[in-house]
């Protein structure tokens, strides 16, 4: 036979003994539904205040990410173009110290 | 369905065979709100009840629309962060190519007797990014 347990605090337990327990649960369970969906409801607003957060949260690190990435874009335009002027640059420079070297050797060979 | 009350202190029990009706309504509510036969009995009999707003179906509509722009938004995180991490190390080669140049440019300038390029922005990027 199947049976379930149920422990009470003492004096609830006490107050209960001799009385008719089905009586009291038919009366009671309708109670007890409004109680489950007032917790369910509690349950969920504290889920709506996390998720709220957690939103907030999120919101800000997209926001700093875009940012971020933003201006990743930008230094990645200067760094490319920096790069360019400077391979020229240096390209002429490299000529001219060749240059300056073979007049150091005439120079010297003269 | 036999029902066995104990206090939680000293000895003693109350045993009651409960009527179908009363267990299937407590099966029904265990159910229905995902909490075991136990606790509904345990409210039923200490009596400690709670009352409800009556709001539960727009809280759980709420939960549902907060749950929807949550996953949006980690869909628009997900590929974001993707690509910044991809731009970030493009950026950190280039800045890599940088400072190889520079000190390239600083090494010829010195032997032309050329005043070097001092150009303290690119150098904060550069190291912005080799740090990265």
């Amino acid at each position: 036979m199947s049976e379930i347990k149920v422990t009470l605090e003492k004096e609830k337990f006490k107050s209960l003994k001799g009385r008719d327990i089905n009586a009291i649960l038919r009366e009671n369970l309708p109670k007890v539904e409004e109680t489950l969906r007032a917790e369910r409801e509690e349950f969920l607003r504290e889920k709506i205040a996390k998720l709220e957060e957690k939103l907030r949260e999120m919101e800000g690190e997209i926001e700093e990410l875009r940012e971020f990435y933003e201006k990743a874009l930008k230094d990645k335009e200067l760094m490319m173009a920096e790069r360019d002027r400077l391979r020229k640059e240096n390209e002429e420079l490299r000529k001219r110290v060749e240059e300056k070297k073979k007049e150091l050797e005439k120079a010297h060979g003269a | 369905m036999k029902l066995i009350i104990k206090p939680d202190k000293g000895f003693g029990k109350i045993e009651v065979e409960l009527r179908e009706d009363v267990w299937s309504e407590i099966e029904g509510l265990s159910e229905r709100y995902g909490v075991p036969p136990e606790g509904v009995l345990k409210i039923a009999l200490t009596g400690e009840f709670k009352e409800s707003k009556g709001d539960l179906e727009k809280l759980e509509e709420k939960v549902k629309e907060l749950k929807g722009k949550v996953w949006e938004l980690e869909k628009e995180y997900a590929p974001l962060r993707y690509k910044a991490y991809g731009l970030s190390e493009d950026n950190k080669i280039l800045a890599i190519e940088l400072s190889g140049l520079i000190a390239e440019n600083n090494q010829l300038r010195r032997f032309l007797r050329l005043p070097l390029n001092r150009n303290p922005e690119l150098r904060k990027l550069i190291s912005y990014y080799l740090q990265g």
